[in-house]
């Protein structure tokens, strides 16, 4: 599975006379298994590209290639509760894979799988879906596109509403999902701290254009060109980037949060706990 | 300074369930005051505050706001104009076609001139950075621009007390900023706030905060005393702020560092 864009651009038109470029001209591409950030400012285009690689939005002019099936691209919307539709959590999650044609029994078992996975209390599968909290309906909109069994996994802003520990739930979800189905990610977020745990490589957009395609330490070379942008590092990299400009033998250009401990606790001579935390 | 919003023991339970979604609450809130509404996911924080405008009625107990009960349902169109709820999802708040009307829509129903109108729209797009996108439909900004609207449509009618769900959450960095000074800015000219949200980092500079937990207010005070007792408050929910953290991680015992600036300066003490 692989996708590539070419020169993809996307114009709004609001009225005969406004138009809005929403995407210009947006090469990449995005290999199986990896995992990549999406950052940018308000508006700058981050839902609207995920919605062209979902196959959702015919972009105006470019390509978009998708080497794989692309019902293996499932795209898990900002606010999920503005899809939910069914009357039973089991049947939300069960609508997804039952408009792939499987039979009856598989569609079953999927939903299943797929609820546990998200560690979704069984008491809860025959509520409503509009009766949960915003952290639960989180998880049952996971659950749906994981009940498609997706190869690529495109979520925008999956930490809105969701408090410290439903934060974790999920990063550890989707690293336990990379591992064990080797899922594909591609995850809009505005909490670097968030996408900081769980990716190295970072896309930023900002105005509809391509502005960076590098990693978090290349990101950190450019820290002015964020802030312009009304952008942040995650707080591990603005603390050794501080302190480094405060004369700290320390080096900020880390791509992955552990290593970015790591080179604050080597500085703090501190020994590390066996979580990779301090 | 007087009590504006009083909870007298209220408790709600949603049609058909059993639990409840608020429960035993009280408190009193004065005008001018900042609260912040602490708690995890399904703590009743949002439920909380759809009993303090009226909006649902409690099961048990009194919401009591400026010497009007919820209760009495002649007393509504007053409470309604008291008090101002910016929703958690934005779209549930858009009733008009346009950036420009949606703003103008609450001012219209408060029967001003168009002049005033005029004028109170265009102070609010400059204010919300929306004047450029005045004349495009709310359902096709983005979400951080949906969320600035909210804020801009209610904000504009002046209540007297504003209550925000989560109103940073869809925002970037930059526009959290803004929003969040715009709202201190609020508060130092008198402007009664209640903030909800499970991040503590949104609500240091609160005169106290509340946590929920289960559906009652399991702790009340000022938010450097939360800050405490880390341990209860994780347990509880509240996602303690980032720096905190980050410096309870690196063994700064005894100090509690709230910014980034007082986390940078200690670690360079003690290297």
């Amino acid at each position: 599975m692989e996708i590539n864009l070419k020169e993809v651009s996307v114009v709004f038109s609001y009225t005969k006379d406004q138009r809005f470029k929403a995407l210009n001209e947006i090469s990449f591409s995005f290999k199986q298994g990896e995992t990549v950030a999406l950052m940018g400012p308000t508006g700058s285009g981050k839902s609207t590209l995920l919605r062209v690689i979902a196959g959702l939005l015919k972009p105006t002019s470019g390509q978009l290639n998708v080497r794989g099936d692309l019902k293996s691209v499932v795209l898990s919307i900002q606010e999920p509760h503005r899809g939910f539709f069914a009357a039973t959590v089991r049947e939300e999650v069960e609508f997804g894979p039952e408009n792939l044609g499987l039979s009856h029994s598989e569609v079953k078992a999927r939903a299943k799988w797929a609820l546990t996975a998200v560690e979704l209390p069984v008491e809860k599968w025959e509520v409503s879906p509009f009766l949960l909290s915003g952290g639960e309906q989180r998880r049952v909109a996971l659950a749906s596109v994981l009940a498609m069994k997706p190869q690529v996994l495109l979520l925008d802003e999956p930490t809105i509403g969701l408090d410290g520990p439903g934060k974790q739930t999920l990063i550890n979800l989707l690293i336990k999902f990379k591992q064990e189905i080797g899922i594909s990610l591609l995850i809009s977020s505005h909490d670097p701290d968030f996408l900081f745990s769980l990716t190295r490589r970072v896309i930023l957009l900002d105005k509809g254009k391509l502005q960076m395609d590098s990693t978090w330490g290349g990101l950190v070379k450019k820290h002015r060109e964020l802030e312009t942008m009304g952008l942040e590092l995650p707080l591990l990299l603005r603390v050794l980037l501080r302190l480094k400009e405060k004369g700290a033998p320390v080096s900020p250009e880390q791509d992955q949060e552990l290593k970015a401990r790591e080179e604050l606790r080597k500085l703090m001579k501190k020994e590390p706990k066996g979580d990779g935390n301090f | 300074m007087s009590e504006f919003l009083i909870l007298d023991n209220v408790s709600y339970s949603y049609p058909g369930s059993e639990k409840s979604g608020v429960c035993q609450v009280n408190l009193a809130l004065k005008q001018g005051e900042f609260l912040g509404v602490l708690g995890a996911n399904g703590s009743g924080k949002s439920t909380l505050a759809r009993l303090c405008c009226g909006l649902i009625a409690p099961t048990k107990g009194r919401v009591v706001v400026d010497g009007h009960t919820t209760e009495v349902e002649e007393n509504l169109p007053y409470i309604h104009q008291q008090i101002g709820l910016v929703f958690q999802h934005p779209d549930n708040q858009f009733v008009a076609s346009t950036v420009e009307t949606e703003v103008a829509f609450g001012l219209e129903n408060q029967a001003l001139s168009s002049m005033e109108i005029r004028s109170g729209v265009d102070e609010a797009l400059a204010c919300f950075y929306l004047s450029g996108l005045c004349k495009v439909q709310p359902h096709l900004l983005s979400g951080g621009e949906k969320r600035l609207l909210s804020l801009a449509g209610i904000w504009n009618l002046k209540p007297k007390l504003l209550i925000v769900d989560e109103p940073l959450s869809m925002l970037d960095p930059g526009a959290r900023k803004s929003i969040h000074m715009l709202l201190q800015e609020l508060r130092e000219a008198g402007q009664t706030i209640m903030w909800i949200t499970h991040n503590m980092e949104e609500v240091m500079m609160a005169d106290r905060v509340m946590v929920m937990a289960g559906g009652k207010m399991v702790w009340i005070g000022p938010p450097g005393e939360l800050l405490k007792i880390p341990e209860q408050a994780k347990d509880w929910g509240v996602t303690l702020p980032l720096v905190f953290q980050l410096g309870m991680e690196l063994g700064l015992t005894g100090f509690y560092p709230t910014t980034e600036d007082e986390l940078v300066s200690e670690i360079w003490k003690l290297i």
